[in-house]
């Protein structure tokens, strides 16, 4: 069973992916390409950017069916690990903790291309199904969680060569895991990012 | 429209908007309200920031708050009752026997069942209602409390679990030879001089002469002995407190406590022998006994006033350990221990949540020392006695009492005298108070305890994770040691785990990796040089920097 969110997540995805069926071209081939990019990635959390700094990269590789250049359904992996420490409510005695948050993700998207083959500007929204672990260094303590949430992106592909182009590319990835505890609300491990990557096509 | 019409206008549209604005009388009115005692609701009641609890009671918690926040919470969901609409000063509690009790309330004064036996009540004018309301009646003033709504705990009317306690459950040559000395004869003669003032009604000089009396008979015993003076309706009285230094850990204070003045439809005669000639006979033989041996902490022998309406001279005392911020170990309140209906009688000894090592503690030692029945009850709604002002105070305290509900024919009657007591319950209740209060003070041993035993903690946290430490520091102890041992426990006073494994040769020591939602006390002992190990320290709780000498 859906929850309404979800619903309506479906309900806007389908909505798109019909207008954008609509725009394709006939003219134009269809085909899969391949990515890798590189993300510049600033969380919206304030203990996230407290524990884990305000920054981070993350690897996304995805595959991508491109039906007639103009609308792309994609899939892949997004790969996020950062080193951390733990903070402490008062300071009488000195007592940290290396931390390693990791979070993997699974996108199902959709890519809207609107310019020509050399430069494409694009639009894209979907879901991330993501898997967060942190776990405390000499500690035997780990969290872990899960959690389905929408995305969205625009950016821009340059072509280089027959093959590889130049991918540039924004993305907004909110990732609200609904916990509370004793230092923070409503902890999110989202936020944006800025990512620059190749695209190969096949 | 001249300069000066328009500062005039200006100055007119402002106080009309600050008006409209404000809150009006009713949003910012204090009201008395009833929580009901559930792990959901108390945890919304957190959410009234001005609220001061006045009552914590079996199936509810009595408080004020503003109508502004009440209101707020009430949309939520909150179940909590506005009671009396309008009063929140000068009530009272009120243990009312049965239900036909209620109208007689109500033409005293307003008045509402809050649970089972218990009324909150107003009087009308300003007599006190000790004058207006039938003796039958246990009246308890109530006053804003320390104690707040996140302390509060949930329990069930049920038999203390065979837990282990601090207490040793071996019996000890010396508290056996305290014990014996216990005199039938001194107590018996206690209750008569207190029964020949006719009255000790705490309105009358007669109250105040056996105060006195008290008095000389503690300084007697060698012991430093002091007034407490307070007043109550107008009214000048006394609590008599005799001290008992502790050797070693003196800031760790066990009270053993009575009421001395007494209560009947005639004011000129109460003679008041079971209520409270008996607990207070009691403690005076404490004093005369246990000043004798030495310590590790201080005992206070107390002798209350003006119990009879409405506890005033606990509240006072309770009240001030609590603003010095005094470190009491644990209070024993005897509060009529000499009528027997049934035999073998048992003694009662009643306890809040908190307080049930206490309870546990009576009957160990009853067990080790005397052939007295003991039957440990967790009623938190019985308030009307002198421990309920510390249970307010969130101290450790229980009430011995022969019965309860009470099963006298002469409670506050002119009848209450000598010749209706069991002296033989008196004295076995007053043994083993000695043995619980001796167990509780702790004998001085060979190896004295570690004292000025701190412990603070924090949390470390991560974004999912967190646990507390807390780093226990205590004094250097002068005597030749091998160490010291370190135990913690979630409970106060029982179920202590050592942590430890060989003595350690620091004053301090860290824990880590404990529960952030969890309490810890702790204890500490020294370890003499041929293993023997000392009492334990004054428990402290961990964040109370709370530091004993």
């Amino acid at each position: 069973m859906f929850s309404n969110n979800k619903k309506s997540i479906a309900l806007v995805f389908a909505m798109l992916l019909a207008i954008m069926c609509m725009s394709v071209s006939a003219e134009r081939s269809s085909g899969f390409e391949a990515s890798i990019v590189l993300d510049y990635f600033t969380p919206q959390h304030d203990l996230y950017k407290e524990l884990y700094g305000s920054s981070s990269f993350p690897l996304n590789v995805r595959v991508e069916y491109v039906f007639k250049r103009r609308i792309g359904l994609f899939t892949g992996i997004r790969y996020l690990s950062k080193a951390g420490e733990t903070d402490s409510s008062a300071s009488l005695f000195e007592e940290s903790y290396t931390t390693k948050l990791t979070i993997v993700s699974i996108p199902l998207g959709i890519n809207w291309y609107m310019g020509s083959d050399k430069f494409n500007p694009f639009i894209g929204c979907g879901g991330y199904y993501h898997s967060y672990t942190e776990s405390w260094d000499s500690l035997e303590r780990e969290y872990k969680g899960t959690k389905f949430a929408f995305f969205a992106q625009a950016g821009i592909q340059m072509r280089l060569g027959d093959q590889v182009s130049l991918l540039l590319q924004g993305s907004y990835i909110p990732l609200p895991t609904g916990i509370d505890t004793l230092f923070a609300n409503a902890i999110n491990l989202g936020g944006s990012a800025a990512g620059v990557g190749f695209a190969y096509r096949f | 429209m001249c300069q000066r019409n328009r500062i005039k206008w200006f100055l007119l549209i402002v106080v009309m908007f600050t008006q409209f604005l404000a809150p009006g009388p009713q949003q910012d009115q204090q009201i008395l309200i009833k929580i009901p005692k559930e792990p959901a609701q108390v945890q919304m009641a957190l959410q009234l920031s001005d609220f001061s609890m006045l009552q914590e009671l079996k199936t509810c918690i009595l408080g004020i708050t503003s109508r502004h926040q009440f209101n707020k919470l009430k949309d939520q969901g909150f179940a909590g009752q506005i009671l009396l609409p309008g009063e929140v000063t000068g009530l009272f509690l009120v243990y009312i026997p049965d239900m036909k009790g209620l109208p007689i309330l109500r033409m005293c004064g307003t008045a509402e069942m809050v649970e089972a036996n218990n009324a909150i009540f107003k009087p009308f004018g300003n007599i006190h209602p000790r004058l207006l309301l039938p003796v039958s009646f246990r009246l308890k003033v109530l006053e804003p409390t320390p104690l707040r709504l996140d302390s509060i705990r949930y329990y069930k009317e049920a038999p203390v679990p065979a837990e282990k306690s601090t207490i040793s459950s071996a019996p000890k040559p010396l508290i056996q030879q305290i014990v014996d000395q216990v005199s039938k004869a001194r107590l018996t003669q206690t209750i008569q001089d207190l029964q020949d003032f006719q009255t000790r009604d705490a309105h009358r000089p007669e109250c105040d002469a056996a105060g006195d009396y008290l008095y000389n008979t503690l300084k007697a015993t060698g012991l430093t002995v002091e007034f407490q003076h307070f007043t109550f309706a107008d009214t000048s009285a006394k609590n008599v407190i005799a001290t008992l230094p502790g050797k070693t850990a003196p800031l760790g204070i066990v009270i053993i406590g009575a009421h001395y003045d007494s209560k009947s439809g005639l004011s000129s005669k109460a003679p008041g022998a079971d209520d409270n000639g008996s607990g207070t006979s009691a403690v005076v033989e404490a004093a005369r006994i246990l000043r004798n041996y030495g310590f590790d902490f201080t005992i206070k022998f107390c002798c209350w006033s003006a119990e009879e309406y409405g506890l005033y001279g606990s509240t006072y005392f309770a009240n001030k350990a609590w603003e010095r911020e005094e470190k009491i170990v644990g209070v024993i309140n005897l509060d009529m221990i000499g009528f027997s209906n049934n035999l073998p009688e048992d003694l009662d000894v009643v306890y809040n949540g908190s307080s049930a090592w206490i309870a546990e503690c009576y009957k160990t030692q009853a067990e080790l020392y005397t052939n007295l029945p003991i039957n440990i009850r967790a009623i938190p709604s019985l308030v009307y006695s002198d421990h309920a002002p510390f249970w307010q105070s969130g101290y450790y305290a229980i009430l011995g009492i022969e019965d309860w509900p009470l099963d006298t024919p002469f409670y506050h009657t002119e009848d209450d005298k000598l010749e209706t007591l069991d002296m033989d319950l008196v004295t076995d209740t007053t043994r083993v108070s000695l043995a619980v209060a001796a167990a509780m003070a702790q004998l001085e041993g060979p190896v004295p305890p570690p004292t000025g035993v701190e412990a603070r903690s924090q949390i470390i946290y991560s974004l999912f994770s967190s646990h507390k430490s807390v780093v226990l520091n205590w004094q250097k102890s002068l005597a030749s040691i091998q160490g010291y041992n370190v135990y913690r426990t979630s409970q106060p006073h029982i179920n202590y785990i050592k942590l430890n494994s060989s003595p350690l040769q620091e004053t301090s020591y860290m824990d880590m990796g404990l529960r952030t939602d969890a309490r810890y006390f702790y204890v500490v002992t020294a370890v003499g040089e041929s293993g023997e190990e000392s009492n334990y320290s004054v428990e402290v709780k961990e964040d109370q920097n709370n530091v004993q000498q």
